[in-house]
């Protein structure tokens, strides 16, 4: 960050630095993937006692409220003491969601549980005939007494095999319009009737499954917002979940792995004017993400109005092009599937790139997002295609 | 910059520099400049000195307007969306230079710069020894113009205000794409020596150095609004141009294109103003420098792509865009451009 921190929020920072620095257990530090359940969940929870697991989250609900100064503070700070990728559909995403369309009852139940870490969340959007199409998903859920029934298969679902509950699109009616006839239910992951299957990624780890639903019975209560309303309450949140996904934290881990693998002595990177020349590229990069973050994060606070859709190309693409300076400063060593270990340090050369071809297309593909520029931002005219 | 983010003034200031850009001649009076070099439009300068702008970065008990960064870079980025010919940058930095000198030698030329009766400019990158001092490139030396000279370092780093033309210093001058100019100038020892010293010693570096980044600043948020101004003709261009029965701006490739250079202009407008949060702060040099590097590098993408969104039109000199990527040219280059950025922030 490069504005001027305030007194306070200096202190923060080194409390923060010094904590962590305390706390993170050692065999998490600098890992890329997830680590299992038991393991990510215990730091999860020390998070959560301290007070930082939900930044973003307003204090009656639990959160921290912090300011976007002080949410960029937390990330630079976990990207520099190698905290580990945590799972986060419940904060960024249900959690906000019930903030703001779910019931009293709903929020009671599942919001602590969130906190806490007792409930790991996963997503069902993605379909296999409903991509970037998402209004398109065909999962059927039937109205019979006080329970949906559900029948279908989700696919592409981040954590799904670890996940306790689900969040789930799912089609109980056909409208003029496929958005409608859409609705946002809550699932218990334990109901009879689901089959989870992990898919390998290309990174080598089983980040996402799928999940097959064969009449499994929901009750009412478990609907979110109205029947057939599902789509305004999954895009109620929009603009704020482009900031979780537009976040500079996944960049600035980039940049601590190439600042890491360039010290190195193998690779000696550092004295190399080409590669000087690279990593002032992939600092400003990284500098005017936050700046840009937080520019649309403090708009946001002040009532918004200032346009998003331009940070997840941003944030992802950023990521991307620091990766592929790792990649060329790792040389011949490029190729290595396994971190490399430098005394006690862990280098990992390909797990983050391979892992990063995510970034682009998860949350609504690069491709989505420029044709949502061009036609909803710059107004550009909208392309003769199929039904939308 | 979010518009929630602008102060009442400061918004006044962008509003008001982009209705006196447009109602001073707008893009026809950038191209008419461009085309009668060296011109420098003597009225319209005067104009300028009247609105106070010179002074933006003066404080108000030097006569100025007393306003930080912030203020100066929204009035830059408001003149820049219709590519105001004149050398604001350099004389706004030279003022701010000058009113922190504290001496008189400079009160008098600041007056005199605020008058508008005196073009100063500064030339950031010092001299060096031996003599005579060979400076290249120096732009915006119109006939009359004052430029301030830096030379040596520490104790010994001094300012002087040399008059190109005067005897003992030549000046050749050489024409820009965007009708702007670059001066090579030789100084020879005695003329030096007669040029009035305005500052010196480790204080007056420390300004210098400010001031320095001052216009990098300044020049990054012309360049946000010569972009984005560069970015809206085309849109508009793509919405009526018609090719294979529909508008050209249906068409998916040209639209992700046109998405990339919209995320390259707002990004790299955050990291303008985040510059100027920083500018009072250690990391003021670090943060100038990246936002130079960084418009200046999409400032020379956006304006290609818009000539590649106009077609053959954007090629033919008689279709403005093309004055857009000229500009963007002139002003990327001054002080160093991307990379030359680039390896000063990694030095730094």
């Amino acid at each position: 960050m490069l504005r001027q921190e305030s007194e306070a929020d200096a202190r923060f920072r080194r409390e923060v630095a010094a904590w962590l620095q305390a706390n993170i257990p050692e065999e998490l530090r600098h890992l890329t993937f997830r680590p299992p359940r038991t393991e990510a969940m215990a730091w999860y929870r020390k998070l959560s006692e301290r007070g930082w697991i939900a930044p973003h989250w307003p204090r009656a609900h639990g959160g921290m409220e912090a300011t976007p100064v002080q949410q960029v503070i937390l990330m630079e700070e976990m990207a520099q003491a190698g905290a580990p990728d945590l799972p986060t559909q419940g904060l960024n995403h249900i959690g906000p969601i019930l903030i703001k369309c779910g019931t009293p009852v709903q929020r009671d139940r599942h919001l602590p549980a969130i906190l806490k870490g007792d409930a790991i969340w996963c997503q069902g959007y993605s379909e296999p005939g409903a991509g970037s199409d998402l209004a398109s998903l065909r999962t059927r859920a039937e109205v019979r007494g006080n329970e949906l029934v559900i029948n279908g298969h989700k696919i592409w679902t981040t954590w799904g095999q670890h996940a306790d509950w689900m969040f789930a699109l799912v089609r109980t009616s056909e409208g003029a319009a496929k958005q409608q006839g859409i609705t946002f239910v809550l699932i218990d992951l334990t109901t009879p009737g689901i089959t989870r299957r992990p898919i390998t990624t290309i990174a080598g780890d089983d980040e996402f499954c799928e999940v097959f639903f064969d009449d499994v019975r929901v009750p009412l209560e478990n609907v979110v917002g109205e029947i057939g309303q599902g789509w305004a309450v999954a895009t109620a949140l929009l603009s704020e979940e482009r900031l979780r996904i537009g976040s500079p934290a996944i960049a600035l881990r980039a940049l601590e792995r190439l600042r890491r693998l360039a010290a190195d002595e193998r690779f000696r990177a550092v004295d190399n004017p080409c590669f000087r020349e690279r990593l002032a590229h992939a600092e400003i990069e990284t500098e005017t993400l936050i700046a840009s973050y937080l520019s649309v994060a403090e708009a946001e606070e002040q009532g918004g109005g200032a346009d998003s859709s331009y940070l997840k190309i941003l944030a992802t693409e950023t990521v991307q092009s620091i990766l592929d300076i790792l990649q060329q400063v790792a040389g011949e060593a490029g190729p290595l599937r396994d971190p490399l270990w430098n005394e006690a340090e862990r280098l990992d050369i390909t797990e983050m790139f391979l892992q990063s071809r995510r970034l682009t297309i998860y949350g609504g593909t690069n491709e989505v997002q420029r044709t949502i520029i061009a036609t909803k931002v710059l107004g550009l005219p909208v392309a003769a295609r199929g039904k939308a | 910059m979010n518009m929630n983010d602008m102060t009442d003034e400061i918004r006044l200031i962008a509003d008001s520099a982009f209705e006196f850009t447009t109602g001073s001649g707008g893009l026809t009076r950038a191209r008419a400049v461009r085309d009668k070099w060296p011109h420098f439009d003597k009225g319209t300068w005067e104009q300028i000195a009247g609105l106070g702008w010179l002074g933006i970065a003066v404080p108000e008990e030097n006569q100025g307007l007393g306003l930080g960064p912030r203020a100066m870079c929204a009035l830059l980025e408001s003149v820049g969306r219709k590519l105001l010919p004149e050398p604001l940058v350099p004389v706004m930095a030279s003022a701010a230079f000058l009113a922190e000198a504290c001496t008189a030698e400079a009160g008098d030329i600041l007056a005199d710069l605020l008058a508008g009766k005196q073009l100063v400019v500064m030339r950031s990158e010092p001299a060096r020894l031996p003599f005579p001092l060979k400076l290249s490139h120096v732009p915006n030396c119109h006939p009359g113009t004052m430029v301030l000279v830096a030379q040596g370092e520490r104790n010994l780093f001094e300012i002087r205000a040399v008059a190109p033309g005067n005897e003992g210093i030549a000046i050749r001058r050489a024409e820009c794409v965007d009708g702007s100019t670059l001066s090579d100038i030789v100084i020879e020892q005695q003329a030096w020596s007669r040029a009035p010293l305005v500052a010196s010693g480790m204080q007056a570096q420390a300004a210098w150095e400010k001031t320095s980044d001052m216009m990098l600043l300044g020049d990054s948020a012309y360049l946000v609004g010569l972009m984005d101004a560069a970015l809206q003709m085309a849109i508009e261009y793509m919405k009526i141009r018609k090719q294979f029965g529909t508008p050209i701006g249906t068409f998916q490739a040209l639209q992700h294109r046109a998405a990339s250079a919209y995320v390259d202009v707002v990004s790299s407008r955050a990291l303008v103003y985040e510059a100027c949060n920083a500018f009072e702060t250690a990391s003021r040099a670090r943060a100038a420098c990246a936002s130079k590097a960084r418009a200046s590098a999409a400032a020379l993408r956006v304006t290609k792509e818009c000539i590649q969104f106009h077609g053959a039109i954007g090629f033919a000199d008689e279709h403005d865009i093309g004055l857009f990527l000229r500009k963007a040219m002139a002003i990327a280059a001054r002080q160093g451009g991307e990379m030359a950025q680039k390896v000063r922030y990694g030095q730094l």
